[in-house]
C-alpha cells in the first residue's frame, strides 16, 4: 500500500543513500583506530602525535555523522524530500518513509535484504545520537587527559555511537540486533576500561550478562514473529515495514487463545492476537534488559565503574536509548490494532510506572553522585517505557530524545565536579562548589531543572506530554492506567526532590573536603584538594548540551511535534489514504528498484491517543486537516481536561523543589529527615541497598546455576566418564578372566594331557630294557592282572593256574 | 685407548660427512619429487588456466599430493627439522590452493548431482572371473573408484585446506620426532580429504578408518600427560561407532541389492525398497557411528580427554575438521538414505541436541582448565547443528552448515590461542592467570574476538550458525499433545546461549582482567608465527559475520535440492 511516488533526490543520490554513511563514518574511524593500535609498535601507539590523530580521526568520523544527520533531520523537519526538477514536495508529507535495499544473502530462492529505513523519528534520534555522541568525544579529550590508553576509549567509542545509529537506521531485524548486540559489547568494553579495578570488571560483565538475558526474549520475538510470517507461506524476510505490512494486510484475529488453538494455518481469519501479544513481550524483555527496567534495572548502576563521559554515552544517547527505540520501532506489533491499548502495552505501562517510581526512591538515599543520576536515567527511562505503554509512541522517543540532552549534560557536569574534586565522587564530601565552579553550577542547574521538568524547560515539554497521555489514556476509557498515572506523578514529585538533595548537597552549604578519608585522596593533600573549574574543552560542549536541554522544547512543542512519531507505524495504521496521499510525480513508478518510497499519510498521532476519532480516522482526514496539523501542532484541538494534568504535573514539580528546598536546605527539616531516618531504620536500609534486588538473584540465581554447573561435571566426570571406564574395566576384567581360563583351563588341558602322557611315557619307557626275563614279567604281571579284573573265579580257580603252569613250562 | 678414540672420531666424522650427504641428496629427492608433482598435476592447471580443462582429476590431485608430501618427508633426514617443516607446509599449501582454485567453478550445488566427479572402474568381481567374449557372466562385486563433491562436502573441503595449512604452520614448535610427527600428520591431511570426496562406501570407510591411525600416534605420542588413555579412547570410541557404520552400510548393500558400493546407486535404489523397520535400524546405526564423532551427550567423553591431552595443532584439527565429519555423515549417509526413518526420529534428534546445547554449556562453565572449557564449548556449539538438521527446512539447514563451517574457523582459533598460552605459562589453569591482558596484548585483542565469535556475538561470525539454526528449528513444526516441541527445545537452548555467553565472560575476566599476576611478568607477547595463524582465523570471523552470504553460496543449492528430496517423505508434518 501507499505506493504513493517513487522519486530520486535533487542532489543526484537519495537521501537514505546518504544516511547509510551516518553509521559508516564512525565505523571506518573505528576500524582505522583499530588497525593502527594492532600493527603499530609501543612507542609510535604511546606517541603524542599518534594519540592526537586517532582522537581527531575518532571525533572526525562521528562529526560527519553529526552533519549528515542534521542534513536528513532538516529535510523531514521542513516535509521537504528532495524530487527530481529541484523542485520540492510541498509541506503536506506530514509523515515519510524513505528506504534503501540493497540484498544481503539468500536462503534458498528467499532473498534477505540489508537497508536504511529513514522516517520521522530515525530522522529525529540520529540526530540527537550523532551530535551528543559527538560532544560527548570532545568532552573526552579534556576529561581523559592523560590516560594512557585513550586510543582504545576512542575506538570503542566510535564503533558505540556507530552501533547505536545503525541501529536506529536498520530497516530490518538482522542489522537492528546485530547492531544493539554491538552496542553490548561496546558497553562491556568501556565499562570494564579500567580492567585493573575488581569492580569494573564484575561490573562489565554484569552489564553484559544482564542484557544479554533480555536479548534472549529479543531473540525469541523475532522467531516468533517469523513463525507467522513463516504460516503465511510468504517468502522470508526480516524487514520491519514487510512485517508491518502483513499485519495490517491479513487483520488481527482476538479471540482468545483457547479459541484459536486449532487456527488455520493461512490465518483466514487474521492473525491471533496472542501470537503478538506474545512476540511483543519478548520483544519487551529485550527492552527491560536494555533500558534497565525492573527487574533487570541491576547493571546499569554499577556501569557507574567506567570513565564518566561512558556513563554519559550509555545513559544519554545510546544503550539505554536502545530498548526504548526497540518497542517504538516494532509498535506495529505492540499496538497491532492501532487503539493505543493493548494487553502488551498494559504490562509495558504498569513496568515503566513502577521502575519510574522505584528507581526514584532509591536514588534519594544515595550518595555517590554518579549513582543518583544513574537512578534517575532508570526512573527517566521508566517515564518512556510508560509512555510507551500508555498509547504514547511520539511522546517516549521525543522524551528519550530531551532525555538525552539533559542526562548527556548532568553526567557531564557530574563529570566537571569530580574532575574538579580530584576524582572524588562522594556527595557528602563536596558542597558549597558553586563558588569554586560557576560555570559548572550554572549549566549543571539547567540540566537539573530540565531534568526536574521545569516549566519551559525541554523536559518539561516532554514529561508534560506523556502525562497528558497517560492521564487521558486512563480518564478517557482504559481506568486499570489510574495506576500508571499516579506512580508516574509520584515519581515526579520523588525525582524534583532527589535533584534538589544533589544540589545542595554539591553546590551549596560549606565545603567539606577535609572530611575525605586518606584512602580516597589519591595521594593529594587537602589543600590541594581544593576545587577547580574545567577547561574550556569540557565546558563548551557543556554548555552547548544547556542550549539544548533548555530550549529543545519550544520548536518541537509549537513546531512539528509529529517528528518524533514513527511513520513505519502510522503509515500502516492510519494511512490507508492512497487518495488523500499527496502524490507527486506519478510518471515516476519505475525508479521502484533503489528508488525512495515517499508515503503521506493524513493522520495526528497525537490527537488519536487522546481517544478521539480513533475509530474514523482511517483513510478519512483530507488534506486540508493535514496542512493544519503540519502548522499548528498537534495541540490544536485540545479536550478541556487537558489542562487537569499540565496542572498536575507542574504542582509536582513545585512540591518536589519545596520539600527538597525545606528537607535540606532549612535547619527544621534537616532534624526533621534525621529523626525520620532514626525511627524507620529498616525502610531506610531496605531502599539505600536497593531493595536486595542484586543479593537476591545472586544467592537465587547465580549460585545456584554454578552448583548446578559443578554438578553437571561432577556427573560427566563421575557418572558418565565412570560409566565409560567402568565398561573399560570390566572389558578389561573380563579378557583377564578369559585369559585366566585361556591359559589356566584350555592351554591347562592341552599342557596337562601332554604332561600326562610325557609322565606316563617316562614310566613306561623303564619297561623297554631288552631284557627277555623283564618281559616275561611283565607278561605274567599282564596275564595275572588279566585274570584279576576279569573276576576272583578265575583267581582262585586252582587247576586253572595249574593248567597255566603246566603249559608255561611246557612251552619251555 | 687412542686407538679406539681414534677410530671412534672416525667412525663420528663418517657420520657427520654422511649426514650431510643423505641430507644433500634427500633434498634432490625432494625437488625432484616436487617436479614430478607439478609436472603431471599441477602443469596441466598452470597451462589451462581457468578453463573446465584445468580441473580434470583435480579432487583426485588434491587428496593425494600431500601423500607425496609424506613420502617425501620420510626421505628427509630425522635431524633436518627445518626441510621436514618447509616440505609439509608446501604439501599443505598446494591442495589447499587447488581448493581455492575450484571455487568459481563451483555453483553452490544449484546444478543437481556431483560436481568435478571422478568414476573409475576399481574393483570389478564376476562370476566366473574373466569371462571369454560372448559368456554371460554374473556381477558379484562392483567397486568404482568414485569421488566427488557437492555443497555440503566442497565447503568442508576448503574448511580441511585451510585448518589442515594452518594447523601445519602451527606445528612449527614440535620439537620432539619431528620427522614422524609430520609423516603422520600428511597421512591424517590425506585421511581428511579423501573422507570428504568418497562417494564409494568403501572409499569411504577407508578413509574413515585410516582417520584415526594417525590420529592416534598424534595424540598418543605427542600428547600431553595422559596421553596414552586419552588416544586410546578416542581410537576405541571411534572405532565402536565405525563397526555400527560398517554393519549400516553392509546392511544397505544387500538390501539395495546392486551389488555395488557406489553411494548414489544405492541411495537411489533403498528408496521403496527398504522395509520401514529395517530402514530405522540402519538409520540408528549409522547415526550412532556419527553421533559418536559429532560427538553427542552421552558419547560425548572422549572428546575432552582428546583435545586436553592432544598437541595444538591436533586439536585444532579435532575440533575443526573431525568433529565435522560426523554431522556430514549425516547429511551424506544417514539422511538421504532413510528419509522416512529421518523424519521419524526428528523428536530424538531435538532433544538430542538440546541436551548437547544446555549440558555442554553449563559442564563449561564449570571447567577451571581452558582447553577443556573450549572442549565442552566445543560439545556445546554442536547441539545447534543436530537442531538445524532436525528442523527440516532451509533456514534450519543453512544454520547447521553455517554452524559446521564456522565452528571450525572459531574453535580453532581457540585452540591455537590455548597453546599460545600453554607454551609460555606451561599450565591451563583459567584461575591461575589474572591481568594478562598487561603482558600479552595483541593476544588479548585476537582473544577476545574469538570468545566474542564464541559466544555468538551478532556481527561475528559464530552468530549466524546459531540465529539460523534456532530460526530454522522455530519455524518448524513437531506437535506432541497440542504444543509445539520445536518451540519449547528452541526455548530451552536459549538460555545454552546466555551460559556460553557467561561462561567466555568468566573466563575472560579470569584470565586477561583485574590485577596482573606478577608471576606471569615474563611471558611474551603472541609471536609473529602464532599470528600467521591466528589472523586468517580472525579475519575471517569478522568477514562471514558481515557477508554470511559468501558461505551461505557455497552450499544453498544443494541444501535447497537436499531438501525438497527429503521432505516428500515426510508424513504430513
Amino acid at each position: 500500500m501507499n505506493e504513493a511516488a517513487y522519486i530520486t533526490g535533487s542532489l543526484g543520490f537519495q537521501l537514505a543513500q546518504l544516511g547509510m554513511w551516518i553509521p559508516l563514518c564512525p565505523i571506518i574511524a573505528c576500524f582505522l583506530i583499530f588497525f593502527c593500535q594492532v600493527i603499530l609498535p609501543k612507542n609510535i601507539r604511546d606517541s603524542f602525535v599518534y594519540q592526537t590523530l586517532m582522537k581527531t580521526t575518532s571525533i572526525l568520523g562521528i562529526g560527519f555523522s553529526g552533519i549528515i544527520a542534521t542534513w536528513i533531520f532538516y529535510h523531514f523537519w521542513t516535509h521537504q524530500l528532495p524530487v527530481v526538477n529541484g523542485s520540492q514536495v510541498a509541506q503536506t508529507l506530514l509523515f515519510s518513509t524513505e528506504t534503501i535495499h540493497k540484498s544481503w544473502f539468500n536462503i534458498g530462492a528467499h532473498e534477505i535484504q540489508v537497508g536504511i529505513l529513514l522516517d520521522n523519528m530515525s530522522a529525529a534520534v540520529v540526530f540527537m545520537v550523532a551530535w551528543v555522541a559527538f560532544l560527548i568525544q570532545i568532552y573526552s579529550w579534556g576529561y581523559m587527559k592523560g590516560e594512557k590508553h585513550i586510543v582504545r576509549y576512542y575506538c570503542f567509542h566510535s564503533l558505540f555511537a556507530a552501533s547505536m545509529l545503525g541501529m536506529v537506521l536498520s530497516d530490518n531485524f538482522l542489522t537492528f540486533l546485530i547492531s544493539w548486540e554491538l552496542m553490548g559489547l561496546c558497553s562491556y568494553l568501556l565499562i570494564g576500561f579500567f580492567w585493573l579495578k575488581k569492580s569494573a570488571i564484575n561490573a562489565q560483565k554484569k552489564a553484559f550478562l544482564v542484557t544479554r538475558i533480555g536479548d534472549l526474549g529479543f531473540f525469541l520475538g523475532v522467531f516468533v514473529l517469523m513463525g507467522i510470517w513463516l504460516q503465511t507461506g510468504q517468502p522470508i524476510t526480516f524487514r520491519f515495514d514487510d512485517f508491518a505490512k502483513l499485519i495490517h494486510e491479513y487483520g488481527i484475529n482476538t479471540a482468545s487463545f483457547s479459541e484459536i488453538v486449532q487456527y488455520s494455518r493461512q490465518f483466514s481469519n487474521g492473525i491471533p492476537m496472542y501470537l503478538l501479544t506474545a512476540a511483543a513481550l519478548l520483544f519487551f524483555m529485550g527492552t527491560i534488559g536494555k533500558s534497565a527496567q525492573f527487574p533487570l534495572h541491576i547493571w546499569l548502576p554499577d556501569a557507574m565503574e567506567g570513565p564518566t563521559p561512558v556513563s554519559a554515552l550509555i545513559h544519554a544517547a545510546t544503550m539505554v536509548a536502545a530498548g526504548v527505540y526497540l518497542v517504538a520501532r516494532t509498535y506495529f506489533v505492540f499496538d497491532p490494532l492501532g487503539t493505543g491499548f493493548s494487553p502488551a502495552l498494559l504490562v509495558v505501562a504498569l513496568i515503566g510506572a513502577f521502575t519510574a517510581f522505584m528507581a526514584a526512591t532509591i536514588g534519594v538515599t544515595q550518595y555517590d553522585i554518579k549513582r543518583v543520576l544513574a537512578y534517575s536515567t532508570i526512573s527517566q527511562l521508566g517515564y518512556m517505557v510508560m509512555a510507551l505503554g500508555v498509547g504514547a509512541m511520539g511522546a517516549a522517543v521525543f522524551h528519550m530524545t530531551t532525555h538525552a540532552y539533559f542526562k548527556a549534560l548532568l553526567f557531564l557536569g557530574s563529570g566537571a565536579v569530580i574532575y574538579g574534586c580530584h576524582h572524588v565522587q562522594d556527595m557528602r564530601y563536596m558542597g558549597g562548589l558553586r563558588k569554586y565552579m560557576p560555570l559548572t553550577f550554572v549549566v549543571f542547574g539547567a540540566g537539573t531543572l530540565a531534568l526536574m521538568g521545569f516549566p519551559g524547560t525541554a523536559g518539561f515539554f516532554s514529561k508534560d506530554m506523556i502525562f497528558e497521555h497517560a492521564f487521558g489514556a486512563a480518564y478517557v476509557d482504559h481506568p486499570e492506567l489510574w495506576i500508571v498515572f499516579i506512580l508516574g506523578i509520584t515519581g515526579a514529585v520523588l525525582t524534583c526532590f532527589y535533584m534538589t538533595r544533589m544540589i545542595f548537597m554539591v553546590f551549596f552549604g560549606k565545603n567539606r573536603r577535609e572530611l575525605i578519608p586518606e584512602s580516597e585522596r589519591h595521594g593529594y593533600s587537602i589543600e590541594e584538594m581544593t576545587p577547580k573549574e574545567s577547561p574550556a574543552v569540557m565546558t563548551v560542549p557543556l554548555i552547548i548540551l544547556a542550549v539544548f536541554a533548555l530550549f529543545f522544547g519550544w520548536p518541537v512543542k509549537y513546531g512539528y511535534s509529529d517528528m518524533f512519531n514513527s511513520s513505519l507505524y502510522v503509515e500502516h495504521h492510519f494511512g490507508g489514504g492512497e487518495q488523500t496521499a499527496v502524490v507527486i510525480n506519478e510518471s515516476k513508478p519505475a525508479l521502484a528498484q533503489g528508488g525512495q518510497r515517499v508515503t503521506g499519510t493524513t493522520m495526528d498521532r497525537g490527537e488519536l491517543a487522546h481517544g478521539h476519532a480513533a475509530a474514523d480516522i482511517h483513510g478519512s482526514a483530507d488534506v486540508d486537516k493535514l496542512h493544519d496539523t503540519a502548522h499548528s501542532g498537534s495541540h490544536s484541538a485540545h479536550p478541556s481536561w487537558i489542562i487537569i494534568p499540565q496542572l498536575l504535573a507542574l504542582l509536582a514539580v513545585l512540591s518536589g523543589i519545596a520539600a527538597g528546598y525545606w528537607v535540606f536546605f532549612r535547619e527544621d527539616g534537616r532534624k526533621m529527615k534525621d529523626s525520620w531516618k532514626r525511627q524507620y531504620p529498616k525502610l531506610y536500609d531496605i531502599v539505600y541497598n536497593k531493595y536486595y534486588c542484586d543479593e537476591y538473584i545472586q544467592r537465587y540465581i547465580v549460585e545456584k546455576l554454578l552448583v548446578f554447573n559443578m554438578f553437571l561435571r561432577a556427573v560427566d566426570m563421575y557418572v558418565i566418564d565412570g560409566f565409560v571406564n567402568a565398561v573399560a574395566s570390566v572389558t578389561v576384567f573380563f579378557t583377564r578372566v578369559t585369559r585366566w581360563f585361556d591359559q589356566g583351563i584350555i592351554d591347562g588341558i592341552v599342557n596337562g594331557v601332554a604332561a600326562v602322557i610325557d609322565s606316563i611315557s617316562r614310566g613306561i619307557k623303564y619297561m623297554q630294557s631288552g631284557y627277555v626275563q623283564n618281559y616275561y614279567l611283565i607278561i605274567v604281571f599282564c596275564v595275572l592282572s588279566y585274570m584279576i579284573i576279569q573276576g576272583h573265579t578265575t583267581l582262585f580257580n586252582i587247576k586253572a593256574v595249574i593248567l597255566l603252569i603246566k603249559a608255561q613250562f611246557g612251552a619251555m | 685407548m687412542d686407538n679406539v678414540n681414534a677410530q671412534k672420531q672416525d667412525e663420528l666424522k663418517d657420520t657427520q660427512f654422511s649426514e650431510g650427504a643423505v641430507k644433500l641428496i634427500s633434498y634432490v629427492i625432494s625437488a625432484i619429487l616436487l617436479g614430478v608433482v607439478y609436472v603431471l598435476w599441477l602443469h596441466p592447471i598452470v597451462a589451462n588456466w581457468g578453463t573446465n580443462v584445468s580441473i580434470n582429476n583435480m579432487l583426485s590431485k588434491i587428496v593425494f599430493i600431500p601423500l607425496v608430501g609424506m613420502f617425501s618427508i620420510l626421505l628427509l633426514h630425522r635431524n633436518d627439522g627445518r626441510a621436514i617443516k618447509i616440505v609439509s607446509v608446501i604439501y599443505c599449501l598446494i591442495p589447499f590452493l587447488l581448493t581455492l582454485y575450484l571455487i568459481p567453478f563451483f555453483d553452490g550445488g544449484l546444478q543437481e548431482g556431483m560436481h568435478f566427479d571422478e568414476n573409475i572402474k576399481w574393483i570389478r568381481i564376476t562370476d566366473p572371473p574373466s569371462p571369454s567374449p560372448g559368456e554371460d557372466s554374473v556381477l558379484v562385486m562392483n567397486m568404482n573408484y568414485h569421488i566427488g563433491v557437492d555443497g555440503f562436502s566442497f565447503p568442508l573441503l576448503i574448511l580441511t585446506g585451510l585448518l589442515g595449512l594452518i594447523a601445519c604452520i602451527g606445528s612449527w614448535g614440535i620439537k620432539k620426532r619431528i620427522k614422524e610427527y609430520f609423516a603422520w600428520y600428511l597421512l591424517l591431511y590425506v585421511a581428511m580429504l579423501g573422507t570428504f570426496v568418497s562417494l564409494n562406501y568403501v572409499l569411504f570407510y577407508i578413509f574413515w578408518e585410516l582417520m584415526l591411525v594417525p590420529m592416534y600416534f598424534l595424540i598418543g605420542i605427542w600428547g600431553g600427560p595422559r596421553k596414552e588413555y586419552a588416544a586410546m579412547k578416542f581410537f576405541l570410541y571411534t572405532f565402536f561407532g565405525s563397526i555400527f557404520l560398517l554393519v549400516g552400510i553392509l546392511f544397505m548393500y544387500f538390501v539395495a541389492g546392486q551389488h555395488d558400493f557406489d553411494m548414489l546407486l544405492i541411495q537411489k535404489y533403498l528408496q521403496g525398497n527398504v522395509p520401514v523397520v529395517i530402514g530405522r535400524w540402519i538409520w540408528l546405526a549409522t547415526f550412532l557411528g556419527f553421533a559418536i564423532k559429532l560427538p553427542l551427550f552421552p558419547f560425548h567423553t572422549w572428546l575432552p580427554d582428546a583435545h586436553v591431552e592432544a598437541p595444538t595443532a591436533v586439536s585444532v584439527i579435532l575440533a575443526g575438521v573431525l568433529l565435522k565429519m560426523g554431522a556430514y555423515g549425516m547429511v551424506r549417509i544417514t539422511f538421504p538414505n532413510f528419509p522416512e526413518a529421518t523424519h521419524y526420529f526428528i523428536p530424538l534428534m531435538v532433544a538430542l541436541a538440546v541436551v548437547n546445547i544446555v549440558y555442554g554449556a553449563c559442564v563449561a562453565m564449570a571447567q577451571d582448565d581452558l582447553k577443556r572449557l573450549v572442549a565442552y564449548s566445543s560439545i556445546g556449539h554442536m547441539g545447534f547443528i543436530l537442531l538445524g538438521f532436525a528442523s527440516m527446512n532451509q533456514m534450519g539447514y543453512t544454520g547447521a552448515m553455517m554452524q559446521v563451517l564456522i565452528h571450525g574457523f572459531i574453535s580453532g582459533a581457540l585452540f591455537l590461542l590455548v597453546g599460545v598460552i600453554y607454551d609460555r605459562a606451561h599450565t591451563r589453569d583459567i584461575n591461575g592467570f589474572g591481568g594478562l591482558m598487561k603482558y600479552m596484548r595483541v593476544y588479548a585483542i585476537i582473544m577476545y574476538i574469538c570468545c566474542m565469535a564464541n559466544l555468538g556475538l551478532p556481527g561475528l561470525a559464530g552468530f549466524w550458525g546459531e540465529f539460523m539454526s534456532l530460526l530454522g528449528a522455530f519455524g518448524s513444526t513437531l506437535m506432541y499433545n497440542g504444543v509445539n516441541m520445536m518451540r519449547v527445545a528452541v526455548v530451552i537452548s536459549v538460555f545454552g546461549i546466555l551460559i556460553t555467553a557467561a561462561y567466555m565472560l568468566w573466563m575472560i575476566q579470569r584470565m586477561f582482567l583485574g590485577e596482573p599476576n606478577e608471576k606471569w611478568k615474563n611471558l611474551t607477547d603472541i609471536d609473529w608465527r602464532e599470528q600467521v595463524t591466528l589472523w586468517p582465523l580472525v579475519v575471517l570471523i569478522i568477514v562471514f559475520g558481515i557477508r554470511p552470504d559468501l558461505l551461505i553460496n557455497l552450499f544453498s543449492g544443494t541444501v535447497t535440492g537436499f531438501l525438497d528430496f527429503m521432505n516428500m517423505f515426510s508424513s504430513g508434518g
